[in-house]
């Protein structure tokens, strides 16, 4: 079997115009998340800012645990300055002496954007998670006595998550705010996954090789499997390169690892977010799910491939269930309608979806968390393609024989 | 010739091109039908009142137009005052009907179409910026068909299913090696083929134009194709002189080269590579990743190749800036192309295309390599597929069933009761009002909204009710990342179901108010005129199918199925608004009751009835009479009849089960009644 797994991947896999494809699509990725850069970050030189050195030389100062002191030093700073400029009748000159840009207005909103409302939030976030978890013990009692024992549930798993969330650290936290919403390199991965897997089938059946398959030992299922497998391995093995130069990219060009430890809601975004895992441990675990709801999709995509001797409509097809799942994905996104959201396969691609919110979804009257069905119902999906791949090809090898 | 009817039929026929054509433009056909949105939906809701003043300013910015507008503005507004003196003369007896029917007639006249005064007023604004080359003109009809940037995913898939086999079936056939043997089968042969391929693309494009033309055209209308591209704000700053109708003829025209340069690619790498993955996956490359990839508009457009061409519209528009709040000055967020570079792009890409034509004449002499033959699948099994992709795009909402309705009135829009309990806002703490209800049995007052989470929420301060259900509205929100967008954020608005008597919440409606750069490849636009209509709802109330939305002068009916919303009643007093499940009873101007019917989409006026306040129970209508010195009368609304509940004037009031409370105009406390007019006391605050 490990033979065979080898024999495919040299066929379809290791191909002179897959890996040129592989390393074309990688630098138009490192080009494209720059572009992010230059155009989202604060720090960035393109939006009209010099802020990055005087970002880090404050950082220095501010970053780390948050304490009363550094909370006093920067009101200090930022209070007066928003003072001065809440009224709009101050000075307007780019080589003011006594502000650390130049300009008045600059420096607040430097302290305002960069230092001030993020640690506010940081801050504050501990009474808010307070809040939450004596409303939702409120809501015990409240829906004890009415008898909702499905809302009981869901409020004691509420109360559960957000026990004891604080944010202590304010950390600089642009580069994974940027990094989670970054989508393109997911859309690279698709596409060669299209054009790589919809020849799996196809190629033997252009060669009528699958006849002669059929002869062998390993032939019929075995090779099913083993092109299942192949072809499953590959699209891990794409997705993880991009996924890591995703990483090493943002990393280098944000220039930080900054809050790699701090919690997923320090993103704002995430506030309600129901997961408390550390941010370096919610990449792995969103580049885990891209990969599963990628894998999923090329499945769809080996499925289409099976039905059809050529690849012309395979290829088609596949594109255009593609923008379907897409255009499924972003009606649905934010929304409260969340078994919708989750039965897409690609909830999984833009799993910051399924993270953002503390959603449940009703299985048998028992609140299951919204990211355990989204996952259950891609392996389902996943699962009933490769059933009908197993299906399909042993029909067509009988009909075949007859 | 014949050879290329041979290749025709083989096209058309033997690879299914006519049906992939035909279903191309089902689907074409659809998608517009579906979700073809006005631009500016002020225009088709007011379309009557518009329609009025657009045909007297038609054209460009005169002065006896800017005078018109100083003069109608100011006319309208005299109009609306001396109405109003008008029908207050008249119900203080000052004037008799025939004075009244004199003098209002005219004024009603001028004030009919006001709605429609103020979307040309908006579009007035716009004009007066750059009177030169903006005219007046119904902007939707020529909006759809010009102001948008979209890749038409459609074309381009029927492309790829079209001009893709053209050589690659004759490799997968092994005939390319058989055609080197016959008289014509090496250049001619080629030859034909890239000119089948060029003449259908030319006709594709051609239909398609026409299609999106005549769709417009029967629509919204596509009057005035003589003036300037300018008057379309899409264009606004353009610096290129053309009309309407030349732009709409040369974007058809850049549109067909721009398609035709992505065929000869499409044929340059079919011959090259003799694979159909290979030239499937680099033909989709080249147009998909520029498309998706690109941050700025604009670059699409800077680059030689089919894409920016077959988008095309860019080249028309003109720069577009934002203010940079830490610079203090403009950027630019779409950089006009120059004619000069538009042709340069047009050359560089000609020549690309011409070369690959070349290519592929000097290839195709020399190809002996071969495939099998390969077969097409039956066209059944493809629909089939077709289908059941189609199907994944449409969307799906459950139904509700209501067969008693409790009679909504605006005057109580902020609380209801049921059985059980009694809903009201409570605004004891002004930075934190909240919806509230008490236990009618034991007086606990508790939260109604029971979700704990409630950062990035905002709750409105308005509730409805009906039996166990409460409605409420909500506006979520989430923080947009990166600099351009520090101040915007995403918005939704839902309207949430609250059963009562377990307070499980049921989304039953939800509109995306903006647009934001969050999705995966942004292919669900999202109408961001509705945004500012959605922050303005003063209440709201419903029924099984539609919700309907009471603004300052509006109320629009939005369908909870589709989303599709339409403006149903227009009145300058919206203050005091009662719906009994079918029946939507309001105060129109000239101070009477107008009773409008959701099923027929008629209005009937309730007779004998002046006044500037009502409250509407289950058999009855309490008013305040504007006849007899705004005392309160009640009406039977089974068989019409008066009677007078108080006698004294009265400012306002309210109602419950048992009494009457009201303020007294005169000494302005508060006093109690019963229903009947019995016992009026005073109440002791």
């Amino acid at each position: 079997m490990v033979k065979l797994l080898l024999f495919e991947c040299r066929k379809h896999f290791l191909k002179k115009s897959i890996v040129t494809v592989i390393l074309l699509f990688s630098v138009l990725n490192v080009v494209k998340i720059y572009s992010v850069y230059d155009q989202t970050s604060l720090l960035s030189k393109s939006t009209g800012s010099d802020w990055n050195d005087l970002y880090w030389e404050m950082y220095e100062e501010f970053g780390g645990t948050i304490t009363k002191e550094k909370i006093d030093k920067l009101m200090s700073i930022y209070g007066p300055l928003d003072k001065q400029t809440a009224d709009k009748t101050a000075s307007t000159a780019i080589d003011n002496p006594n502000t650390y840009t130049g300009n008045v207005y600059n420096d607040t909103y430097f302290f305002r954007w960069n230092f001030v409302n993020p640690m506010e939030y940081a801050y504050m976030y501990r009474s808010y998670a307070n809040d939450v978890v004596t409303a939702a013990k409120e809501n015990l009692t409240f829906f004890e006595s009415l008898g909702n024992q499905y809302e009981y549930k869901k409020n004691a798993a509420i109360a559960d998550r957000y026990i004891g969330r604080v944010i202590s650290d304010f950390s600089y936290t642009e580069m994974y705010e940027n990094y989670i919403h970054y989508d393109f390199s997911a859309f690279l991965v698709i596409l060669i996954c299209m054009y790589v897997l919809i020849n799996v089938f196809v190629s033997e059946k252009e060669t009528e090789m699958d006849v002669l398959l059929l002869t062998t030992k390993a032939g019929g299922t075995k090779t099913v499997i083993a092109k299942i497998m192949t072809s499953a391995i590959f699209v891990c093995i794409v997705c993880f390169w991009f996924w890591l130069i995703d990483f090493a990219a943002f990393s280098t060009i944000f220039g930080s690892l900054e809050a790699t430890s701090s919690p997923l809601y320090v993103i704002e975004n995430f506030a309600n977010s129901s997961i408390g895992i550390s941010l370096g441990e919610y990449v792995v675990l969103s580049d885990l799910l891209k990969t599963a709801g990628i894998l999923v999709l090329s499945l769809v995509f080996l499925l289409i491939s099976t039905l059809f001797k050529n690849a012309l409509f395979p290829f088609i097809i596949s594109l255009f269930t593609t923008f379907g799942f897409i255009y499924m994905q972003e009606l649905y996104m934010g929304s409260g309608h969340i078994l919708l959201k989750i039965l897409n396969p690609f909830a999984l691609v833009v799993n910051r979806e399924l993270f953002r919110k503390t959603e449940f979804v009703s299985l048998f009257g028992y609140p299951v968390i919204s990211y355990v069905p989204a996952f259950l119902f891609a392996a389902a999906w996943g699962t009933l393609c490769i059933l009908s791949i197993v299906i399909l090809i042993r029909k067509n090898t009988v009909n075949r024989k007859g | 010739m014949s050879l290329l009817i041979y290749e025709m039929k083989k096209m058309f026929f033997h690879q299914k091109g006519l049906l992939f054509i035909s279903l191309f433009f089902i689907l074409s056909i659809s998608t517009l039908l579906v979700f073809d949105t006005p631009k500016n939906p002020d225009i088709e809701m007011n379309s009557k009142q518009y329609s009025f003043y657009i045909n007297q300013v038609n054209g460009a910015l005169s002065d006896e137009t800017e005078r018109f507008f100083t003069n109608e503005s100011k006319r309208i507004s005299e109009a609306n005052v001396e109405l109003e003196k008008a029908y207050n003369d008249y119900y203080d007896g000052k004037i008799s009907e025939d004075e009244l029917l004199t003098l209002s007639s005219p004024l009603e006249e001028i004030v009919k179409n006001e709605s429609g005064f103020k979307v040309i007023f908006d579009q007035y604004t716009y004009i007066r910026e750059n009177p030169d080359n903006r005219y007046f003109l119904s902007t939707n009809g020529w909006d759809g068909l010009l102001s948008t940037d979209s890749l038409d995913l459609l074309f381009l898939l029927l492309l790829l299913v079209l001009v893709t086999p053209v050589f690659c079936s004759e490799f997968a056939n092994e005939m390319d090696s058989l055609h080197l043997t016959v008289k014509k089968g090496t250049r001619v042969h080629a030859i034909s083929k890239v000119v089948l391929v060029i003449m259908t693309v030319i006709v594709l494009g051609l239909f398609t134009s026409l299609l999106r033309y005549g769709f417009f055209e029967i629509k919204y209308g596509l009057e005035h194709g003589d003036y300037p591209i300018q008057s379309l704000s899409y264009f606004g700053t353009s610096t290129k002189s053309s009309t309407l109708f030349s732009t709409f003829i040369w974007l058809s025209a850049i549109k067909i080269f721009g398609n035709l340069s992505l065929s000869m690619l499409i044929m340059l790498v079919s011959v090259w590579t003799k694979r159909y993955a290979l030239t499937l996956f680099s033909s989709t490359a080249v147009i998909l990743l520029p498309y998706y990839g690109f941050s700025m508009e604009s670059s699409k457009y800077s680059l030689p190749g089919p894409l920016g061409f077959m988008v095309s519209t860019g080249f028309f528009r003109g720069s577009e800036y934002e203010y940079n709040i830490v610079t203090d000055q403009m950027d630019v967020t779409f950089e006009e192309i120059s004619m000069k570079a538009m042709l340069i792009l047009f050359v560089i890409t000609l020549c690309i295309s011409i070369g690959a034509m070349i290519v592929i004449i000097i290839q195709h002499t020399n190809v002996w390599s071969a495939r099998k033959r390969r077969h097409w699948l039956t066209s059944s099994s493809m629909m089939l597929v077709l289908c059941m992709a189609v199907s994944s795009l449409a969307g799906c909402t459950s139904n509700q069933n209501m067969d008693d309705y409790d009679v909504y009135n605006y005057s109580s829009r902020q609380s209801f009761e049921n059985e059980q309990y009694r809903f009201y806002v409570d605004e004891t703490n002004l930075d934190d009002i909240r919806l509230v209800f008490e236990d009618k049995q034991t007086g606990e007052v508790k939260n109604l909204i029971r979700n704990p989470m409630q950062s990035l929420t905002k709750v409105e301060t308005f509730i409805y009710g009906n039996g166990p259900y409460v409605y409420y509205m909500k506006h979520d929100s989430e923080k947009l990342r990166g600099f351009a967008y520090r101040f915007e954020e995403r918005g939704k608005v839902s309207i949430i179901e609250v059963d009562t008597t377990t307070f499980d919440e049921r989304i039953i409606f939800e509109k995306n108010l903006n647009s934001h750069e969050d999705n995966f490849l942004g292919l669900n636009s999202v109408d961001s005129v509705d945004s500012s209509f959605y922050s303005g709802i003063a209440s709201f109330f419903l029924d099984e199918k539609s919700i309907y939305f009471i603004a300052q002068d509006e109320i629009r009916q939005v369908n909870r199925l589709t989303g599709k919303s339409n403006v149903i009643i227009r009145s300058p007093l919206l203050r005091s608004v009662a719906f009994d499940g079918q029946h939507i009873y309001y105060i129109n101007e000239k101070y009477q009751v107008v009773k409008y019917d959701t099923k027929t989409d008629s209005e009937t006026v309730v007779p004998d009835i002046i006044t500037t306040y009502f409250v509407l129970t289950d058999s009855e209508l309490f008013f305040l009479n504007r006849k007899d010195q705004y005392k309160i009368y009640v009406m039977n609304l089974e068989d019409f009849t008066f009677q007078k509940i108080t006698d004294k004037s009265v400012l306002n009031f309210t109602l419950d089960d048992q009494y009457i409370f009201y303020k007294n105009k005169v000494d302005l406390k508060r006093y109690r009644i019963d229903r009947d007019g019995q016992n009026d006391e005073l109440v002791q605050d």
